[in-house]
């Protein structure tokens, strides 16, 4: 009797919680869709932070993941993903990834027209010129703070891209063209 | 050890360790997506069940601490509260040895409490709480 009570109590908490995840207006998937689900993989095999960064902030309040070239493309080919760029306008203009969106980092800011285009569940992707470069790591943070849950840093970075040959666009990739 | 198996410490116990289990499934119900961002930083279920966990947890550390603070089946409700602080304690050791520092989300972010020795304890704390308990209660106490 008494194991046979305890399997009621964890069956009853169960059913109780699958009831009221259905009922609440703050409710979860019970199975993370594709982008979630891929989000949580990569942040399993995130790797630790690169030095670049790591001497300069404190582990505990950073919130966002590094992520591979091999891994951003994926997600690129996929359709998974939005990217965004963090570099000057000017910048953005003459090369980027495809379809990225240009938020400057010295231009963000929490009432940004362009952040309408990103929901707070959307597997992120900033990257920046390449792994030395601040911008990614400051719109980072600032997505993180305003509770984007999966944002990812591409560290490598718009050269690293470019080298691999992934796909780009701007007026200096039309022109070599 | 008569301290130990006194009556009235039995109850404070079981007060004590039924309202941290209620308190923290409260917390953890009422927002499971900081939940779900807890788990998954703890990098140790495959994400495909993380949710199911996130949604049936909870309830489970709700409705044992509730049942064990109003004495109904102590027995079997402080059982299931150990099999949980003895999960949620391997949890957090395997995260410090994989270095991971990141809030628990043992209280959510009401009570933001980090990964380390003091939560290590604190559990043991409960635990041995949880153990006492297990040990002087009689298995039918509820139907005396």
């Amino acid at each position: 009797m008494f194991y046979v009570r305890i399997l009621i109590i964890l069956f009853v908490s169960a059913v109780m919680g699958i009831i009221y995840n259905l009922v609440s207006h703050s409710s979860i998937p019970f199975f993370p869709d594709e982008s979630d689900n891929y989000a949580s993989e990569l942040k399993h095999k995130s790797e630790n932070l690169p030095d670049s960064v790591r001497w300069r902030y404190d582990p505990k309040v950073i919130k966002w993941y590094p992520i591979r070239a091999d891994q951003a493309y994926f997600v690129f080919e996929k359709g998974m993903a939005k990217f965004v760029d963090p570099r000057d306008e000017w910048d953005f203009e003459e090369m980027h990834v495809k379809n990225a969106i240009n938020i400057p980092a010295y231009k963000f800011s929490r009432d940004m027209v362009k952040l309408k285009n990103l929901n707070k569940d959307d597997l992120i992707i900033v990257y920046c010129e390449d792994e030395y470069c601040d911008n990614g790591i400051a719109v980072c943070d600032s997505l993180i703070d305003l509770l984007y849950k999966n944002v990812f840093l591409y560290k490598g970075g718009i050269d690293e891209w470019q080298f691999a040959g992934y796909p780009l666009e701007g007026t200096k990739i039309k022109t070599n063209e | 050890m008569k301290f130990f198996t006194n009556k009235y410490f039995l109850i404070v116990s079981k007060v004590i360790v039924g309202l941290v289990f209620v308190i923290s499934g409260i917390i953890k119900i009422s927002n499971p997506h900081e939940f779900v961002e807890a788990v998954n930083n703890f990098k140790m279920l495959p994400p495909v069940t993380v949710n199911l966990f996130v949604i049936i947890i909870p309830w489970m550390e709700f409705a044992s601490g509730l049942l064990l603070m109003f004495n109904i089946f102590p027995k079997e409700t402080v059982t299931i509260i150990t099999g949980l602080l003895i999960i949620f304690t391997i949890a957090i050791v395997v995260a410090m040895i994989r270095s991971l520092t990141f809030s628990c989300g043992c209280f959510g972010n009401i009570f933001p409490q980090d990964v380390g020795f003091l939560k290590i304890l604190e559990n043991l704390i409960l635990l041995g709480l949880a153990i006492n308990i297990l040990i002087n209660t009689p298995e039918n106490s509820f139907d005396k």
